[in-house]
């Protein structure tokens, strides 16, 4: 067990792509980080610095406290599963657990107690005589779990180990690498450019773009509180809808998506004191698409771009028709329960909840 | 519509079809033939069947052994050094240095001369007397103690001198053919394995080596079965002297046929030389088939 520490990391491989920008990020010990961004963000190579596989350009990465920079893979004790697995093909699932104890030079006996035990707890016991080239993709990500597992690193490392598997076993083995995490308590660097797996599995969520860490947080607070405007549309699916709202001083009114819904001006800074250096300039609301309902106020007439049922829930995209004309208003998503009653191209009424709003600046950072 | 197909087929594969039977089975089953006779050409005595008795001949021919313990000689000093050799050129040569490619280029080139232009070279190399390069060189690296000695007319030094021009003629091929197979091994591989806690040598020694078996086996195969048919080096370094210290089966089968035109004798050695070859392609097969199993 330790933790992880990224202390000012910048990283520029050498055809000059700045693939991490000054990351500082602190994983606790035996907790969960899941590291998600869009691909290209950084977060694979977060991974690889600390596993040791590329060398840091800039910073340092601690592991338990200690600067672990100038120390190769071998000596950082850590363990990674990879997207593709990388079981070695010419030994049995057997040999390919064993590995990593062959390599601390543990006594046969050993070995075989502690490949055993791991097998058992990831159900390959019937598999250990098998090849890769025999197994299913599902058995594969078990073995590498277990390759893993099986001398008790003191960081685990993940390098999205599901985005090979199809949708129904992708859920099932998430279920499984939480309950295993939670279980052996190993602290876990977890990637993924799902934000759904990110959600579901993270104690924290660490969100990139570009190189540069955006927000950090429980993902729930990450949800609700979203940091600048890229979180928020990259986390929820579908994003949370962003839009112009103006503060109105004259009229006392909070305009938004350009008149489509409109709010009286004192809650809101009744709520938000803050955003009284706001007043009349330009700004970006955001609102999570479940806080749209057909039976709130304030509403707004808005027009069916598209209905999506999805059984228990429909979304339905529509633009607000009261808007100014030409002011490139976006398309707007709602999630709504029950049946699908509006039709494209038609009307109806819908109101959204003011207390859920978040406001952001132009550049995307959030005001309150 | 199966049968025009079929004509088609044939039509198409007729030229190959007919090359390969002019010029290799016709020779094939004429040598197999011939070498159960006593023909000699240009000799006024009457064709006679022989039978196998043109075998016991070659067999009991001192000289005809001695070829053939050369060869395997050649073959088990020169397949395992080249072979490492070319592994270790490959290893080297299998990194992102800048201009690697000269490198791999100039590794490559004995390849690509001629043979023959090869061992005119090496006997210049191999010149008797202190002014000769590799007598300059020994004595260079000894201090002085090395006494310049005639490589190509000593009968201990003239076996190993040709193998060296061989071996370093001959590793860049391998070279190549290892380092296609060392470049087809997944990068994710290493680094898992060093995560898992190998070091450059373990790793070598848990992924690259099982990683590379087949292209080994392929490569140690070749080579052996190159050495059996070492003819070229040998007709211009030493002509199978001295003493036959250095003769070979193709150098004892081309002298017997062409300088003596005992072609029937020739003829039966090249079945000799074809059995040791269909040998080693049998073992090949063997270990190989053992290896799809395996995997």
């Amino acid at each position: 067990m330790a933790s992880v520490e990224y202390r000012h990391i910048s990283k520029v491989y050498t055809d000059d792509t700045r693939a991490l920008e000054d990351l500082n990020l602190q994983v606790e010990d035996g907790e969960m980080m899941v590291l998600v961004g869009p691909s290209g963000c950084g977060k694979s190579t977060a991974l690889r610095l600390l596993a040791g596989l590329d060398p840091v350009t800039e910073g340092q990465v601690l592991i338990d406290g200690k600067p672990v920079n100038e120390s190769p893979p071998q000596h950082r004790d850590i363990a990674m599963v990879f997207q593709n697995y990388a079981l070695y093909p010419h030994m049995t699932v057997r040999d390919n657990l064993e590995f990593p104890l062959r390599m601390m030079k543990l006594s046969r006996m050993e070995r075989t107690k502690q490949v055993e035990e791991t097998a058992y707890l990831l159900g390959l016991s019937e598999l250990l005589q098998r090849r890769p080239k025999e197994l299913s993709g599902g058995q594969c990500q078990r073995v590498a779990m277990g390759r893993a597992l099986v001398r008790k690193p003191k960081v685990f490392l993940m390098d999205e180990p599901l985005s090979n598997l199809d949708a129904k076993l992708r859920i099932q083995i998430r279920a499984e690498i939480a309950a295993l995490q939670k279980r052996l308590g190993v602290t876990t660097l977890y990637v993924t450019h799902d934000q759904v797996e990110a959600m579901t599995l993270g104690d924290r969520i660490a969100v990139l773009n570009g190189g540069r860490l955006q927000q950090v947080g429980r993902p729930q607070e990450l949800y609700d509180k979203p940091d600048n405007t890229f979180v928020a549309s990259f986390l929820g699916n579908p994003g949370m809808n962003i839009f112009s709202a103006r503060l109105n001083s004259e009229a006392a009114i909070v305009d938004l998506a350009d008149g489509g819904w409109q709010i009286p001006l004192e809650s809101l800074l009744a709520q938000k004191p803050q955003m009284k250096q706001y007043l009349d300039r330009p700004l970006m609301a955001g609102l999570r698409p479940e806080a749209f309902s057909t039976q709130i106020t304030p509403s707004a007439e808005v027009v069916v771009e598209a209905v999506e049922p999805l059984g228990h829930e429909r979304l339905v995209y529509f633009t607000p028709s009261d808007t100014m004309s030409g002011s490139g208003q976006e398309t707007l998503v709602a999630r709504l329960t029950g049946l699908p009653r509006e039709r494209v191209g038609e009307s109806f009424r819908v109101g959204l909840d003011p207390t859920r709003l978040c406001f952001f600046n132009k550049e995307g950072e959030v005001i309150a | 519509m199966r049968e025009r197909r079929s004509l088609a087929a044939l039509l198409i594969s007729a030229p190959a079809l007919f090359g390969l039977t002019l010029f290799v089975a016709v020779p094939f089953f004429l040598a197999v033939a011939l070498g159960f006779t006593n023909l000699r050409l240009g000799s006024p005595l009457p064709l006679e069947w022989l039978g196998f008795e043109q075998y016991r001949r070659i067999l009991t021919d001192s000289s005809f052994t001695r070829a053939l313990i050369n060869n395997l000689l050649f073959a088990l000093v020169v397949v395992p050094l080249q072979t490492v050799l070319a592994l270790s050129l490959a290893l080297l040569l299998n990194q992102r240095l800048r201009g690697i490619a000269w490198f791999r280029t100039i590794f490559f080139m004995p390849v690509v001369f001629p043979l023959s232009l090869v061992a005119v070279v090496w006997v210049l190399i191999y010149a008797p007397g202190p002014n000769g390069m590799m007598n300059e060189f020994l004595q260079l690296v000894s201090f002085g103690n090395w006494v310049p000695r005639d490589f190509l007319r000593d009968p201990q030094l003239a076996l190993p001198a040709i193998m060296l021009t061989s071996i370093w003629q001959g590793a860049g091929f391998q070279m190549v053919i290892l380092l296609a197979g060392l470049q087809s091994i997944s990068s994710e591989l290493y680094e898992a394995a060093s995560i898992d806690g190998a070091g450059r040598w373990r790793q070598f020694w848990h992924v690259t080596l099982p990683q590379l078996r087949n292209t080994l086996i392929f490569v140690v195969l070749v080579t052996s079965i190159l050495a059996f048919r070492l003819f070229d080096q040998v007709q211009i370094m030493t002509r199978g002297g001295p003493h036959d210290a250095t003769t070979t089966v193709m150098y004892e089968a081309v002298e017997a046929a062409f300088t003596r035109q005992q072609v029937a004798r020739g003829a039966a050695m090249t079945v000799v030389l074809f059995l040791v070859v269909l040998l080693i392609s049998w073992l090949q097969r063997r270990v190989a088939s053992q290896e799809r199993e395996l995997s």
